[in-house]
């Protein structure tokens, strides 16, 4: 039975970031991957850069893929799913099953680091903002993969670009309606770093953002926000709906407060900032390892001032498996994942191994 | 027959080589491209761009991380200063300054790696052209 | 076939260097003390320097923590008793860095105490130094009216302790927090925690009046939405910046908050009548931060917090190999966030000292001697602080020389040195690269 010293569970950015770190320290590590390829789903994002670097990190996840990839302390199972855990820290057995060739294999192990990340918001529970229903309005995330693959900003439906554009935040967050009742904490800043980016890209945009209280915490991005006040059209209220009128242009409902009433404004594009919930099978992973699946699906801890810490000694969490969090939040939470099982693993064992460079 | 304008292509290894793909990469680079990977686009030297030139590139690209994105801070900075002072040599000689260009890429823009080489090739491919029909002869770099 | 990849490997050598496994952290207060417990565990020996007299840092200032059910207090208690206990801390009191030489692996720092001077050397440093609340308020408003929200927070402490002094409160409490340089949650997230605690304990009017409530953390939606609940006011400042006037009996405060507004001209502008006003400070560096910064010779960001805004340097790395941030310092005040840097920079030191002996790759860079005119050119232009000066017997500058340990092969000096006296080990096969490659 292959034995490794750590097995990370999710090879998204959390995932790659605590294998590297354990790496480093010359421990054997296995990443988990339930999907066709390893980077989840910060290795859909594009870059935002218009002058300068706007620190989205999207860059720093194709670095670590492939730092990962060439690193020869670290094994990579794709099409692998955790079926069962057993044992304890220092001594757990791992069952797994590779999809593809429905094969189930088994893994010794010290620790487990649980990176399984998240799922972005389905904006079709949200119906009556139209995705799916109208060819113009998108996710950040497709919006995200649409400049990645294609460098602009172009309407789905005809494939020009848009002259009037809005962003809709907390689309499925700070939502009790729909049992969402907490910030996704990435989507402002995305979008704002997208409509910056769409602006730079189509000088003539017109950026309406519609929101509740922009999050702008994060190093630096308080004087991005200024800029961004200053060339975008911001409204505190979230849309009612947003309809496709006879022409395709996209009718945008929402409360003015200052007239009292409802409004009707009309956009040619309009982008959804969908938030993040739990991964659907977290619960059932969560059963597995025998953790605490928390009220919303996202991951608990024990006591809240150890965000890495899981109810079972040597099961550690990495990422937004734990809560919302973006690339540079996920980065620094792997890290101290990392630093958990590394410090039990050199405890465990006196031997040091050849460092690395 | 007209042939392709030949590129080299610095790319610093965080960036541009990152953007370039791997060999098995689905958009695979065009055979005019050749790609020389480096630490940071600040290694690259003046005499370095000059010497792609006399050894037969027709244009010549440094690809670099964006503005504030350096690893190493100030690499991109110096290099850009370079790449100016290449360009106004070139137009010293009489050649065309677009020959030689700096480009920030990050690692996920491979379509945008991929739009720069073909604008710098656009730029590059008349002048040759132009130049050989003048002489009445292909295979010479020309300006 | 594309692509000439510069391998560095032939004649590069790998060589097994000695390091200090001792690591000073420069700051007592959260994040230091986590750093420190940290890399005890690690088996690191630690020294942690504190300018004040006993650690614990900004975070005891706090009455109470937002999102959080631990009191701040014991959070930092239990982490200086656990720190005290262990004989691997060496703990100096009324310290400050005042001198640092040396590089990775091996650094030599002069520190200040009681007007003496100590020698320390460490394999690595982690500068913790927090943050320092200004006291300068932007105000109109006498001193009895208008109070800063650390002054709240003293009072909320002395409230909470005595039962007394809670009829004493002012009935209609108006704070008043700003968007400008704030980098976290924890301005708004405050205010909020604290007017919740107002209304537990008094029978007092509060108000909150903010740009943005900042609910990106753990438990800040729940916050909100239970201020709001036990009757706390919030309003938005939208475009206009509060007015404060003084009033017979107190102050008044307008704000504009559009949700306010209505049909027939009202555009949501508010008077509060409060008699007593609660402005924001701004945080900033601790004053000795600036001079820090230049004893370590690292980047800030344009704000003057630690680290440049540079994603790979994020969460903990400076631009020098062996220089760390965690925490306040940065520019981030979000606990969860603190204690999962100071895991992370634990981390970042363990890889790099691997308990005494680093595999180090030595010749990367070379300076031939013969070649350098001692312009210091490469010198300033590293942005790593891997080049020194090697100096004669008589102290006359000899040549300048890589540091391999410290050395990133960015190839940056390379190309500045104006006399080609620097070559990267690579470069040899650069004219090939390029002839093949056309």
């Amino acid at each position: 039975m292959p034995e490794s010293d750590l097995v990370v569970i999710g090879g998204g950015i959390a995932g790659v970031t605590a294998a590297l770190g354990a790496a480093e320290s010359a421990y054997s590590v296995y990443i988990v991957e339930k999907n066709a390829d390893i980077g989840g789903h910060g290795a859909r994002l594009c870059c935002k850069a218009t002058d300068a670097c706007r620190q989205c990190g999207a860059c720093v996840v194709a670095d670590k893929l492939d730092q990962v990839r060439s690193n020869p302390h670290i094994s990579i199972l794709t099409n692998t799913e955790v079926e069962q855990v057993s044992g304890s820290a220092g001594d757990f057995h791992v069952s797994l099953l590779c999809r593809d060739i429905n094969e189930k294999t088994f893994l010794d192990t010290a620790a487990v680091i649980v990176a399984s990340g998240f799922e972005p918001f389905d904006a079709r529970h949200k119906p009556q903002l139209g995705y799916r229903t109208s060819a113009n309005v998108v996710t950040g995330l497709d919006l995200e993969e649409q400049i990645r693959l294609t460098g602009s900003v172009a309407r789905p439906s005809d494939g020009r670009p848009p002259s009037r554009i809005a962003f809709i935040q907390c689309v499925g967050s700070r939502d009790a309606h729909i049992g969402n009742d907490y910030c996704s904490r990435v989507c402002c800043k995305y979008a704002l770093r997208m409509a910056g980016l769409a602006q730079s890209l189509l000088p003539e945009l017109d950026v309406a953002v519609f929101y509740m209280d922009i999050q702008i915490a994060g190093k630096g991005f308080h004087e991005f926000y200024q800029t961004c006040r200053e060339t975008m059209r911001f409204v505190r209220s979230i849309p009612v709906s947003v309809r496709e009128s006879d022409s395709e242009a996209l009718e945008v409902q929402y409360e003015d407060s200052a007239k009292g009433r409802l409004v009707r404004e009309t956009f040619d594009m309009v982008v959804l900032s969908v938030g993040m919930v739990p991964a659907r099978d977290a619960t059932d992973l969560a059963t597995i390892l025998g953790i605490d699946a928390g009220s919303c699906g996202f991951f608990a801890n024990p006591e809240p001032t150890d965000t890495n810490r899981t109810a079972v000694e040597g099961i550690w969490l990495a990422g937004a498996c734990q809560g919302p969090k973006d690339i540079e939040g996920s980065i620094a939470h792997a890290r101290a994942a990392a630093m958990d099982a590394v410090s039990f693993l050199s405890s465990r064992r006196n031997i040091l191994s050849e460092p690395l460079l | 027959m007209r042939r392709e304008p030949r590129i080299v292509a610095f790319c610093c290894e965080h960036s541009g080589k990152l953007a370039a793909g791997d060999e098995s990469s689905s958009a695979a680079l065009p055979d005019n491209v050749g790609i020389i990977s480096v630490p940071c686009s600040g290694s690259v030297q003046t005499i370095d761009i000059l010497g792609a030139f006399r050894a037969g590139a027709d244009g010549v690209a440094v690809f670099g991380c964006h503005e504030g994105s350096c690893k190493h801070v100030t690499g991109n900075k110096m290099v850009k200063k370079r790449v100016e002072y290449v360009a106004r040599t070139l137009e010293e000689i009489g050649w065309n300054r677009e020959r030689v260009a700096f480009f920030p890429v990050a690692a996920v823009e491979s379509k945008v790696f991929r739009d720069r080489l073909a604008e710098l090739s656009e730029n590059v491919r008349d002048r040759i052209h132009g130049y050989e029909k003048c002489l009445g002869k292909q295979s010479e770099s020309a300006p | 076939m594309n692509h000439y990849s510069k391998t560095v490997n032939s004649g590069v050598r790998l060589e097994r260097i000695s390091v200090n496994k001792r690591v000073l952290v420069v700051g007592g207060g959260m994040a230091g003390l986590e750093t420190a417990l940290k890399l005890t565990r690690l088996g690191y020996e630690v020294t942690l320097l504190e300018t004040a007299e006993s650690p614990g840092g900004s975070i005891l200032s706090l009455s109470s923590l937002y999102g959080l059910s631990g009191e701040s207090d014991l959070l930092v208690q239990s982490r200086i008793e656990a720190i005290k206990q262990n004989p691997a801390v060496r703990v100096l009191t009324g310290a400050r860095l005042v001198g640092v030489t040396g590089t990775v692996g091996d650094f030599r720092v002069e520190i200040e105490q009681a007007g003496q001077t100590i020698e320390n050397r460490c394999g690595a440093i982690v500068v913790a130094t927090g943050l320092e609340f200004g006291e300068e308020l932007p105000g109109t408003g006498s001193p009895e009216k208008t109070i800063s929200h650390k002054e709240l927070e003293r009072r909320l402490v002395d409230l909470q302790q005595s039962e007394t002094n809670r009829s004493r409160m002012p009935s209609n409490i108006c704070l008043i927090v700003e968007d400008e340089g704030v980098d976290s949650a924890m301005f708004s997230a405050s205010a909020l925690k604290n007017a919740l605690a107002i209304k537990r304990l008094s029978k007092s009017s509060v108000f909150v009046c903010c740009d943005n409530v900042n609910v990106a953390g753990s438990g800040l939606e729940e916050l909100y939405r239970e201020a709001r609940s036990e009757g706390v006011v919030i309003f938005r400042l939208e475009d206009m910046r509060p007015q404060v006037r003084e009033t017979r009996t107190g102050l008044a405060v307008t704000v504009k908050d559009s949700s306010a507004a209505a049909p027939g001209g009202w555009q949501g502008l508010i008077e509060i009548e409060c008699d007593l006003l609660v402005l924001p400070e701004r945080a900033t560096v601790p004053a000795d931060g600036v001079s820090l910064q230049h004893l370590l010779n690292v980047s800030c960001d344009s704000d003057g917090w630690f680290q440049e805004n540079n994603v790979w340097a994020k969460p903990v790395e400076s631009n020098r190999r062996g220089i760390f941030f965690a925490g306040g310092c940065r520019g981030n005040f979000d606990v969860e966030d603190i204690l999962a840097e100071a895991k992370g920079a634990a981390l970042e030191v363990h890889n790099l000292l691997r308990h005494g002996k680093r595999l180090v790759p030595v010749g990367r860079v070379a300076v031939d001697a013969s070649k350098c005119a001692v312009c210091l050119t490469c010198l300033r232009s590293c942005p790593h602080d891997a080049i020194e000066i090697l100096v004669d017997d008589k102290g006359h500058n000899k040549a300048a020389r890589i540091i391999d340990i410290a050395c990133e092969a960015c190839g940056i000096c390379v190309a500045q040195c104006p006399a080609n006296a620097i070559q990267m080990l690579a470069d040899q096969f650069r004219d090939q690269d390029v002839a093949v490659s056309v």
